[in-house]
């Protein structure tokens, strides 16, 4: 187990979010990516901030887990907030409410952009914590249908996503184990020259990709077992049920959208 | 070098949706050049313990001590000094190869985590083979080529090339053939006459028993049992409790034991030992 939680990962509940059809929460999701790179002035932008609250607190997560969400992400954001200070857009408009800040209106643009991008971070990672990266395929697989009717092979590349998005934590959970088995050894990956600290990291690259590759043989296999045929049309364990939550969910999305482009 | 728990606990993800606790409040003492067996079903907290010892995890209470040093209050350059003389072995090591032939494999610890002269290489690789039971030859063969006990054995090798004082070994034989296993023992066996202090986490009895002095068994991260290995006969139906299944012969001594049959001191795991041993029994 890891010791720390990591950004993209399902946690499994059965919160009001865990319980929407997936496709519903998909779209909806797409919806509020779309309302929050449309959102401008710090009131839409506070609006989109209650909206990922609320839907943090109905997918029932506790507020911890957030820091540990964004934890990776903290650099990068640090970084776009300072290029959009410096160089973005924001200009001289007026002075600024706290006297330090000078007359440079960057600073509000800069923390819109933050913002903009811890709830964009907040909404992706509602979606994948609250959907199994099955339901997410099958989501996937539900809107990609009618392309399979002009010949394009959606069973196949589904079934690539669902295993791909099932891989990366088992990756990443496997890198973590063979770091730790060469800090076990006294390996210390600051320590050395250039070159050194390259072979060192050769020590957890090389095992990683072997063992990878070897997963993924050893799956395909058991799947070929399993009588697996591509491109054979598959059933499903559980049917797929949209209630009045999930009309609910897209018509606040769809309405924010609406609101948001007027 | 000893080992010293004093009331550690420790939570996965602690401020997460997934918190678990994998151990609480466990103390245990280990002297130098003991063999301590760790016992208990997967998810007691066997692995956890292991990487709080090597530093791998840091306690988020209680203290963790390895000779005089705490790993836990250490900086990651002295931490990678206490790892080279506190060897930690993982379950399936060979799944962590790095290398194409068995020399450079057991060599790579030494070549980036000490200051050993290249020219050193060849004769401490010789000794780390020999330590586990291989020739000098195997230093020049491919890894690909040798079977699961080999590689299990080459992975020992590449830990003990660092020389350790303590040796931390996660499930060594899992997944072995008898053979391999037995190879596996007697290299722990040589390396306890040498003196290494080790902690062997493990759900193969045979191998406690041969090999440890000590027992602590772990239930849902708590230290339930701990005792010299000579006294386990007495605990034989508080283990059953524990959920731990022992070997029939240890079962079978035990229940003779409580019917005042005693048939030695030591705990039996083999059934041609103890049939010996009752044979002897009757004939005085």
């Amino acid at each position: 187990m890891w010791e720390k939680a990591i950004s993209g990962q399902y946690v499994p509940g059965d919160s009001w979010l865990h319980r929407r059809d997936p496709r519903s929460k998909l779209l909806a999701s797409f919806l509020l990516l779309a309302v929050l790179f449309l959102a401008e002035v710090p009131g839409e932008l506070l609006i989109c901030g209650a909206i990922a609250a609320l839907l943090w607190h109905l997918g029932q997560l506790p507020l911890a887990h957030l820091r540990e969400v964004l934890r990776p992400f903290w650099l990068l954001i640090l970084l776009v907030a300072v290029l959009q200070f410096w160089w973005g857009a924001g200009g001289t408009t007026g002075p600024g409410p706290l006297p330090f800040l000078g007359a440079n209106r960057g600073w509000e643009a800069a923390l819109a952009l933050a913002l903009r991008l811890i709830l964009l971070i907040m909404v992706m990672h509602l979606l994948v914590a609250t959907t199994t990266p099955l339901q997410l395929a099958d989501a996937w697989s539900w809107y990609l249908s009618p392309l399979g009717k002009l010949g394009f092979p959606v069973a196949e590349l589904v079934v690539i996503m669902a295993i791909s998005l099932r891989f990366i934590p088992l990756f990443l959970q496997e890198s973590a184990h063979i770091h730790k088995a060469q800090l076990a050894r006294g390996i210390d990956f600051r320590e050395g020259s250039l070159k050194q600290r390259l072979a060192k990291t050769l020590g957890i690259l090389v095992p990683l990709l072997r063992n990878s590759l070897q997963r993924s043989e050893e799956l395909a296999e058991a799947m070929e077992a399993r009588a697996f045929q591509p491109g054979q049309r598959r059933g499903r364990l559980y049917e797929r049920k949209t209630s009045a939550g999930d009309l609910v969910f897209l018509l606040v999305a769809a309405g924010l959208l609406a609101l948001f482009t007027w | 070098m000893q080992i010293s728990l004093k009331n550690v606990s420790f939570t996965y993800q602690a401020d997460g949706p997934f918190a678990r606790q994998a151990l609480s409040g466990v103390s245990l003492e280990v002297a130098a050049g003991q063999c301590q067996g760790l016992a208990g079903p997967s998810g007691s907290g066997k692995t956890t313990l292991l990487q709080l010892v090597n530093g791998l995890l840091k306690p988020c209470s209680g203290r963790v001590q390895v000779g005089e040093l705490e790993p836990a209050a250490l900086n990651p350059r002295q931490l990678a000094q206490l790892r080279r003389r506190v060897g930690l072995v993982f379950q399936q090591p060979e799944r962590q190869f790095v290398e194409r032939l068995v020399g450079d494999e057991i060599a790579f610890g030494l070549r980036y985590a000490t200051q050993v002269p290249p020219k050193e290489y060849a004769p401490q690789v010789g000794e780390a083979l020999q330590a586990v039971g291989l020739q000098a030859s195997y230093a020049n063969r491919e890894i690909s080529h040798l079977s699961g006990g080999e590689k299990r054995r080459v992975a020992l090798a590449g830990i003990l090339v660092m020389r350790p004082e303590v040796l931390l070994l996660d499930e060594p034989t899992a997944g072995l053939d008898y053979p391999a296993i037995r190879a596996v023992i007697a290299t722990l066996q040589f390396l306890k006459r040498q003196g290494t202090t080790l902690l062997l986490a493990s759900h193969d009895f045979p191998l406690l028993f041969e090999l440890c002095d000590q027992l602590a068994v772990l239930k849902e991260g708590q230290l339930v049992y701990h005792s010299p290995l000579a006294e386990l006969g007495q605990q034989v139906s508080f283990l059953q409790e524990m959920g731990l299944e022992l070997p029939v012969p240890t079962l079978l001594a035990a229940s003779l034991a409580q019917r005042g049959f005693t048939p030695g001191a030591h705990v039996f795991t083999d059934p041609q030992a103890l049939a010996r041993a009752i044979r002897e029994q009757l004939l005085t």
